[in-house]
């Protein structure tokens, strides 16, 4: 009997509490709306533990959807989620996140115009003060090896011709160089990236093939060739979205400056080789 | 006890995410931008303080009394739950600014370790109501002063080189670590020869 | 250990992970909790969800984990009231759990119960075999002892020789905790390839 009564008095006094707070939450519509299109808040666990770094699920949705967030930081959501956040966001999610620097200019001492002969210290920053630098190109690679010399896992190589490279084996990006490149030529590509466009030049096509035989003409045979291996010729110079996993070796062909060029291991030289 | 002994009790020597290792989850995934660190620490001040109340008034006046002490776990996360809530709707009535800036960070707090906690430890420690309210405050700012300092090492890391496979989680635990290493320099004989 | 491991893939339920594992017993005791109410919650939910109002989903679930809690709480107190004090508070803080409450609204609630209770076995093992490998780790080097339960004539704790007279006294306390957690995801980083874990500073 007793036992029963002990039953009986731990329902009530759960149901009293349940009740008084319930009273409460019921009041308060819910947080989902019915209907409508399926929004990314929707298919986040609803788990609100701050993995991710947003307070809470809605406001981690909520920056899937300004595209601030990257869905791959919900670790519990697994994969299953992760791809079918990709569909509601209209992006492609590529599990292996790791990027490199690379440096997007091929234009060495014998493919880039020179306007004066540089003698100064040799630090880029420095070159780049005067007049910024010593090519033609005010968005190439000045060549002073600033990176090479910050660089602690020594991935970058410069070879003969005075053309700069990164080695996707070594890099990490730790940003050192980044930091010290004054002509942002150095820019980050998924470590995965089976070519990219080695130009950084936004002027004109004509002007760019005026100064550079390597350079970026903005002629779009890649983008035709290859439509689907996410070429974008915008502000004069072809890019590649990454997410975009199509076939790029048409355009590779189809370049006439032959700027795609592929992401491999540096050309086999002496470390640091100095021309 | 006096209030100051609870007070550097709860914010130093039982550090809530450093020394009694509550709420980590959230302690390693805000931590990542000292802004969300801000306000999931005034939150969780807050709401632990209420909770800590509330859950001893519940014990003492009817689970006590009742002889239903073992459903102490079931109605304090009721009332954690019931709490966050609450307070949410209150505020965006009362203050739609506040609730603005605050409210978001009401969802990471119902199911936190800190608060569920604080109330568990100030039953069983016995505390009256006023201490259960600054045990509640301290223990949410040393939380708060955990996230805050956490948030700013993690902000000077990311410009440090860090071994790969230690980038990311990893090294903030150990960061984390060692800042509970510090901590304990903050312990029972510190406090015992401040406030006898 | 698994490739979803949710200790160190999915970094939830940490705060028992780090708090219990100061010996290899405790790790035992709570990681054997967690699998049994991870099961008998994911069953519950997995039949009762569909009947339960959206906006009232996690309240609900949380009180549902609360009484099995509270269940396994009392029956601890009973007939293992070492084990049950040393797990102290973190026995009912099982039933905030991020890692079961994750189950439940990740899985459980959409899937038949079928489904839901291999689901829960399995993230219920995997995060079992971590508690203990974090606690395997810290009992060793923090105290150069093995403690299980005592059956029979075993008294319930292996001495290892050299360390149990010189311990590295730091991984038993909380920043132990944190060291060795550290240490572990880096090697499960290491060891995992990142397709899965998807974890960046960003």
């Amino acid at each position: 009997m007793a036992v029963l009564l002990n039953i009986v008095l731990a329902q009530a006094t759960l149901t009293l509490l349940g009740a008084v707070f319930g009273f409460g939450l019921g009041f308060f519509p819910s947080r989902r709306k019915p209907g409508g299109s399926v929004r990314a808040g929707d298919i986040l666990p609803g788990l609100d533990c701050g993995v991710c770094g947003y307070p809470g699920c809605s406001s981690f949705g909520e920056a899937l959807e300004r595209g601030e967030a990257d869905p791959g930081l919900c670790a519990p959501g697994g994969k299953k989620m992760k791809n079918e956040l990709a569909k509601i966001l209209g992006i492609e999610i590529s599990y292996t996140r790791e990027e490199m620097v690379q440096v997007h200019c091929r234009g060495g001492d014998a493919e880039t115009k020179r306007l004066f002969h540089y003698s100064g210290l040799d630090d880029c920053r420095a070159l780049h003060m005067l007049f910024g630098g010593s090519k033609a190109c005010r968005f190439s690679c000045l060549g002073q090896g600033s990176c090479i010399k910050v660089c602690p896992r020594e991935a970058i190589v410069r070879d003969r011709n005075g053309v700069f490279w990164v080695d996707p084996g070594r890099c990490d990006l730790c940003g050192r160089c980044l930091a010290v490149c004054p002509t942002g030529v150095l820019r980050r590509i998924p470590k995965t990236a089976d070519y990219f466009v080695a130009c950084n030049s936004t002027d004109r096509g004509q002007t760019t093939a005026d100064y550079c035989s390597v350079g970026c003409t903005a002629c779009r045979a890649c983008e035709k060739r290859s439509p689907e291996g996410g070429f974008e010729v915008d502000d004069h110079l072809a890019r590649i979205n990454y997410r975009r996993r199509g076939d790029r070796n048409g355009a590779v062909l189809a370049c006439d400056p032959k700027c795609i060029v592929s992401n491999g291991a540096p050309p086999a030289m002496g470390k640091n080789a100095k021309t | 006890m006096s209030y100051v002994g609870i007070i550097v009790t709860f914010v130093f020597v039982q550090n809530f995410a450093l020394n009694r290792l509550l709420g980590i989850c959230p302690f390693i995934g805000v931590s990542r931008s000292p802004g969300t660190s801000l306000g999931l620490g005034v939150v969780i001040t807050v709401v632990s303080a209420l909770s800590a109340l509330a859950a001893r008034t519940v014990y003492h006046q009817a689970l006590l009394p009742l002889g239903l002490t073992y459903l102490e776990t079931v109605s304090f996360v009721l009332i954690a739950v019931a709490l966050v809530r609450l307070l949410g709707e209150t505020v965006r009535r009362a203050s739609p600014g506040l609730h603005a800036v605050f409210g978001g960070f009401l969802p990471l707090v119902t199911t936190n370790c800190v608060v569920l906690g604080i109330a568990l430890v100030v039953v069983r420690d016995g505390y009256g109501a006023a201490e259960s309210i600054v045990a509640g405050l301290a223990a949410g700012a040393g939380y708060f002063l955990a996230l805050g300092l956490m948030a700013a090492l993690r902000d000077s890391l990311r410009k440090e080189w860090v071994p790969k496979p230690f980038r990311g989680v990893s090294i903030t635990f150990i960061s984390a670590g060692l800042m509970s290493l510090a901590f304990m320099a903050f312990d029972r004989a510190l406090l015992k020869n401040l406030f006898g | 250990m698994s490739r979803r491991n949710p200790v160190f893939a999915m970094l939830l339920g940490l705060c028992p992970a780090l708090a219990v594992t100061t010996r290899v017993d405790n790790a035992l005791g709570l990681g054997a909790v967690v699998v049994l109410v991870l099961a008998l919650s994911s069953l519950t939910v997995s039949l009762l969800g569909k009947h339960v109002p959206e906006n009232l989903r996690t309240p609900a679930y949380i009180v549902i984990i609360a009484s099995y809690v509270t269940v396994v709480d009392l029956f601890l107190r009973a007939y293992a009231p070492g084990l049950s004090k040393n797990l102290g508070i973190f026995l009912p803080l099982t039933a905030v759990n991020c890692l079961i409450l994750g189950r439940v609204l990740i899985f459980a609630q959409d899937n038949p119960p079928g489904a839901s209770l291999v689901d829960a076995m399995k993230s219920g093992f995997s995060f079992f075999c971590a508690l203990v490998l974090i606690a395997l780790v810290r009992e060793v080097l923090g105290a150069g002892t093995i403690t299980l339960f005592a059956v029979g004539p075993f008294r319930g704790v292996l001495v290892i020789p050299l360390l149990s007279e010189n311990p590295v006294r730091v991984f038993g306390l909380a920043a132990g905790a944190f060291l060795v957690a550290g240490y572990l995801k880096a090697l499960y980083d290491r060891l995992v390839s990142d397709e899965e874990t998807g974890e960046r500073e960003s």
